[in-house]
């Protein structure tokens, strides 16, 4: 299934409790478009909502996983990390 | 004029070694894919004029050192205005011979270079087609170039070429091993003075830097020196628009700017130069990019990691070329090093020939002369694995590299586990995410090394003697063989390794 953005699957893993909660988070997500990672406050659910996109999860070693699986809603992209001094 | 890319690409063209395209190809997988399918069978480089999503100028230039089994180095050579159908003993022993007459660059006042110039808010990377190479790459990678850095304190530029990760518009993360002079200068000296590193990466220009930059030379030796000891002319460097550093002024693009003290950005996972992907996504060397400066339409040269790319070619056809620069610098009983043993695979082991009975063996020689090798700056952190062969084992022939592996091991007498050493975290795939804060640094774990004694134990019985061509009938008919091959109707080139035995490194 073709998705917008990756997760990094660890980061995931640590915020996972915000699953279905709506309420935003902070982290690294990958645009499939640029192939650059981005800073973003997002709300992750495991079903499409309105706005939503479907997101893939990457493993430590380069392994996409659970592609379609989850869903995020971007809410705002942050400045880049070292990013926000100039 | 001196050489560069754009003359390289012409010479690629002569040697029927290039294919132009001009159909719209996407730097998103499709131009990495062309170079993985022609390393599987030793194939052309790939120039594309015409990049998808990208404005008309910059262009790609995949697959440009793409070598065969037991050629490697056939595109270096051309590269060098060398001859691509030498052996690997003799390309090794002219380069050997070439490096030892290292010539400094020249400083000029300007160069093509500079025919672009972007400063800071008008540089953007992402207007350059940097390839995506592979299915779960963590981003999109320079995977080609020569990072150009200056210790504080003294005229010794660092050159060397690293996985760059194309972070944002203005930010790159470079990735240099643990044991590399990058992190030796920037984490001894700039860092502990709390001082910024001023940083130049160098895209295209003559080949030679960039086969320098791959090298891993001994400390002090500028890598420029020995670029323009290979082609036989100095180096034309010219000022960097941002820094005092001194950058190829024929380069197709440099991109300038600085790494402050502790800065770093998540870098990964990737594939590496060895075929396979590593992690896990973990901070490196942020550097904040202030300018790039290029030529008109920019030739981006970009190279793959999978099996026969032109970064196996690279590692087979000059990384070698380091070690033995530090074998010749350290006076070590060795004949000759070369970090890649498994074919077409990058460096996956250390080798080293070890010119047997100088000095006289006692127990425990080989364990001290492993140490005295991995305990050298620039060395020390490389692989795990290390393996010795007598000085008659051509190491660049896989057959009998095997042979030695499995004929003269005993492995509970030849394998030797050292004590802990830093090796890169190419080989940290075993470790669990809650380990990796006991153990890995950045670019590095701590690990114990593989030392495999393959030389000869005892002389051989009763006059019993190796058998192969070489051996088995006079020299004078040997030759003759190999002159007429061709004539004789063969197509598929013979491989003779009396060069290997009469090379003198």
């Amino acid at each position: 299934m073709a998705v917008s953005y990756w997760l990094y699957k660890e980061e995931f893993e640590k915020k996972k409790e915000a699953l279905d909660k709506g309420e935003p988070v902070e982290m690294e997500i990958m645009d499939q478009g640029e192939k650059v990672w981005k800073q973003a406050k997002v709300m992750i659910f495991q079903q499409p909502v309105e706005g939503s996109e479907p997101v893939g999860l990457l493993g430590p070693f380069s392994e996409p996983h659970d592609e379609g699986k989850y869903h995020i809603k971007v809410v705002e992209i942050l400045p880049s990390p070292l990013e926000d001094e100039e | 004029m001196a050489y560069d890319l754009r003359d390289y690409v012409e010479d690629l063209r002569k040697a029927g070694e290039l294919v132009e395209i001009d159909d719209e190809v996407d730097w998103n997988y499709e131009i990495p894919a062309y170079e993985v399918i022609s390393g599987r069978f030793g194939g052309p480089a790939f120039l594309f004029n015409n990049i998808k999503g990208i404005p008309k100028g910059p262009r790609v230039l995949a697959a440009p050192f793409v070598g065969t089994f037991y050629r490697p180095h056939k595109k270096c050579a051309i590269a060098l205005g060398l001859d691509p159908n030498l052996d690997r003993a003799t390309w090794y022993q002219e380069l050997a011979k070439r490096m030892m007459n290292m010539l400094r660059p020249v400083e000029v006042a300007t160069g093509p270079c500079k025919e672009v110039i972007k400063m800071g808010k008008d540089v953007n990377l992402l207007e350059f087609p940097f390839t995506y190479h592979a299915i779960g790459e963590g981003g999109r990678y320079i995977f080609i170039n020569a990072v150009i850095i200056k210790d504080p304190d003294s005229d010794w530029i660092n050159t060397g070429n690293y996985a760059i990760e194309v972070f944002s518009r203005n930010r790159l993360v470079i990735t240099p091993y643990a044991h590399t002079n990058f992190v030796s200068i920037y984490n001894t000296k700039y860092q502990l003075r709390g001082q910024s590193m001023p940083v130049a990466v160098c895209i295209g220009g003559d080949p030679a830097v960039t086969m320098a930059a791959g090298m891993i030379l001994p400390p002090g030796v500028t890598e420029y020196d020995v670029a323009g000891g290979i082609r036989g002319t100095p180096m034309e460097l010219v000022r960097a628009e941002t820094s005092d550093l001194l950058v190829p002024a024929n380069a197709e693009m440099v991109i300038e700017g600085e790494i402050r003290p502790y800065e770093r950005l998540p870098e990964g996972p990737k594939i590496e130069a060895f075929g396979f992907s590593v992690g896990p996504r973990q901070p490196f060397y942020a550097m904040r990019v202030h300018c790039i400066t290029h030529r008109k339409n920019p030739i981006i040269w970009d190279i793959h990691t999978s099996i026969g790319s032109s970064t196996n070619a690279l590692h087979d056809s000059l990384a070698h070329l380091g070690t033995w620069a530090h074998i010749k610098e350290f006076g070590w009983p060795i004949k000759f090093g070369c970090p890649s043993s498994i074919p077409r695979t990058g460096a996956t082991g250390h080798v080293a020939v070890y010119k047997k009975k100088y000095p006289e063996d006692y127990p425990g020689f080989m364990e001290d002369l492993f140490n005295k090798v991995m305990g050298q700056p620039g060395m020390g952190g490389v692989l795990a694995k290390n393996v010795f062969f007598d000085d008659d084992v051509n190491i660049l022939d896989y057959g009998e590299f095997y042979e030695a592996m499995f004929t003269q091991v005993n492995p509970a007498r030849d394998m030797i586990k050292t004590h802990p050493f830093p090796v890169m975290t190419i080989e940290s795939s075993w470790m669990e995410e809650w380990d990796r804060d006991k153990y890995v640094g950045p670019g590095t774990i701590l690990a114990q090394k593989l030392i495999i004694d393959a030389t000869t134990k005892e002389e051989p019985p009763m006059g019993v003697r190796r058998l192969n061509f070489e051996t088995l009938f006079p020299e004078k008919l040997q030759k003759w063989v190999m002159e007429n091959w061709e004539r004789l109707g063969f197509k598929e080139e013979p491989r003779w390794n009396k060069s290997w035995l009469e090379a003198k490194f």
